[in-house]
């Protein structure tokens, strides 16, 4: 009796414990999922960008810059990206617009500092730096993040 | 050795200077070990059928990371130097895809030049599905999310990448598509219920999910 207890007690604890260990790594890999997600999002906004020209952040916060004449998908068009109420960041061109991040990951900031924007003006190369914060969220699970990075127009 | 199985009671064997199991404790491990096995081999096929799913999942994720590498790095195809390269997808002929170079002036993102056997095709490369697995659904989703997603019309599908960008672009048989994301679904033809998603986002994310 004494032996089935505690054979008992301990295969709850173990099975309890391999459980949650597989609903927390399930968790970890959505939440990397996400993180994956933003990082792709940040490349695709400033490798278009790097490209283009007449970076503007504006008082609603949004990012503007016109794509090159030799743009393969939209050439010579404005693109503007902005933080959409739900959380996720929105991609605006040709009138059309669509969500760019996961609903895994809530951005609470999205704003871009620019420099230097009127190409050739000071002789120094436009410059936006873009910082995105939020959190990537699944089940009661979040991680903070803060993102940022530079992007010069290329000439 | 034998006489160990006998029905003895505990108490009768601690006595004797040979103290073993008794029948009915073998018996008993003996019953529990056959159950424990038979619910092992039932459940064989289909652990063998969702790691083999996984396994293809993957591959396919794997296989349109290669197009987007072609396509947004510098991979010439015959004479054309650096086209754009996609992948197709045609729920009419369900148990492949064709990894495609976008050939032709301009190019149009559409796999138009059908045919792996011939050389002026735009095939180059088609991936054949094993162990009976099918795309079952082609859909477009605003969020990424394989649950509440919208069928492509047409069941044609071409997912494009162009240089230097590493979006994807996506068309049906004819036109641009313009959702966040779209999810490509697979499954056994023999359980359609049990699918795996490959999320491929306008950003040029690329994963797998269920």
């Amino acid at each position: 009796m004494v032996a089935v207890s505690i054979f008992s007690i301990v295969s709850v604890i173990v099975t309890g414990a391999l459980l949650t260990a597989i609903a927390i790594n399930n968790k970890a890999q959505a939440i990397k999922l996400a993180m994956d997600n933003l990082n792709y999002a940040l490349d695709s906004i400033t490798i278009k960008m790097k490209r283009g020209r007449a970076f503007e952040f504006n008082a609603s916060n949004e990012l503007h810059f016109i794509s090159p004449k030799d743009d393969p998908v939209n050439p010579e068009k404005a693109y503007t990206y902005r933080l959409d109420p739900s959380g996720a960041i929105t991609m605006e061109v040709g009138g059309d617009t669509r969500f760019i991040t996961s609903d895994k990951l809530h951005i609470d900031e999205f704003r871009a500092f620019v420099s230097n924007n009127v190409s050739g003006s000071s002789g120094a190369f436009p410059r936006a730096v873009i910082i995105i914060r939020g959190a990537a969220r699944v089940g009661n699970q979040e991680q903070k993040f803060a993102v940022g990075t530079t992007v010069t127009e290329r000439q | 050795m034998f006489s160990n199985f006998s029905f003895k009671t505990r108490t009768d064997l601690a006595r004797t200077p040979f103290g073993g199991f008794t029948l009915v404790e073998m018996m008993t491990v003996v019953a529990i070990i056959l159950i424990m096995t038979a619910i092992l081999l039932g459940n064989l096929p289909n652990f063998r059928d969702r790691l083999s799913l996984d396994a293809i999942a993957q591959e396919m994720a794997v296989t349109i990371r290669q197009a987007q590498i072609f396509g947004s790095a510098t991979r010439t195809s015959g004479s054309q130097e650096f086209p754009s390269y996609g992948v197709y997808f045609d729920l009419s002929s369900n148990n492949n895809f064709i990894v495609f170079a976008d050939l032709g002036t301009p190019p149009n993102s559409l796999y138009d030049r059908l045919g792996c056997a011939a050389s002026a095709t735009e095939c180059r490369e088609q991936f054949l599905f094993s162990r009976g697995v099918v795309v079952t659904n082609l859909c477009s989703s605003t969020n990424g999310n394989p649950s509440s997603c919208t069928p492509i019309s047409g069941g044609i599908l071409n997912v494009n990448f162009r240089r230097p960008l590493t979006d994807a672009i996506f068309y049906d048989s004819a036109n641009e598509l313009t959702p966040a994301s779209v999810i490509i679904k697979i499954a056994k033809a023999s359980n359609p219920t049990d699918t795996r998603s490959i999320v491929v986002w306008g950003t040029g994310h690329i994963y797998v999910t269920k």
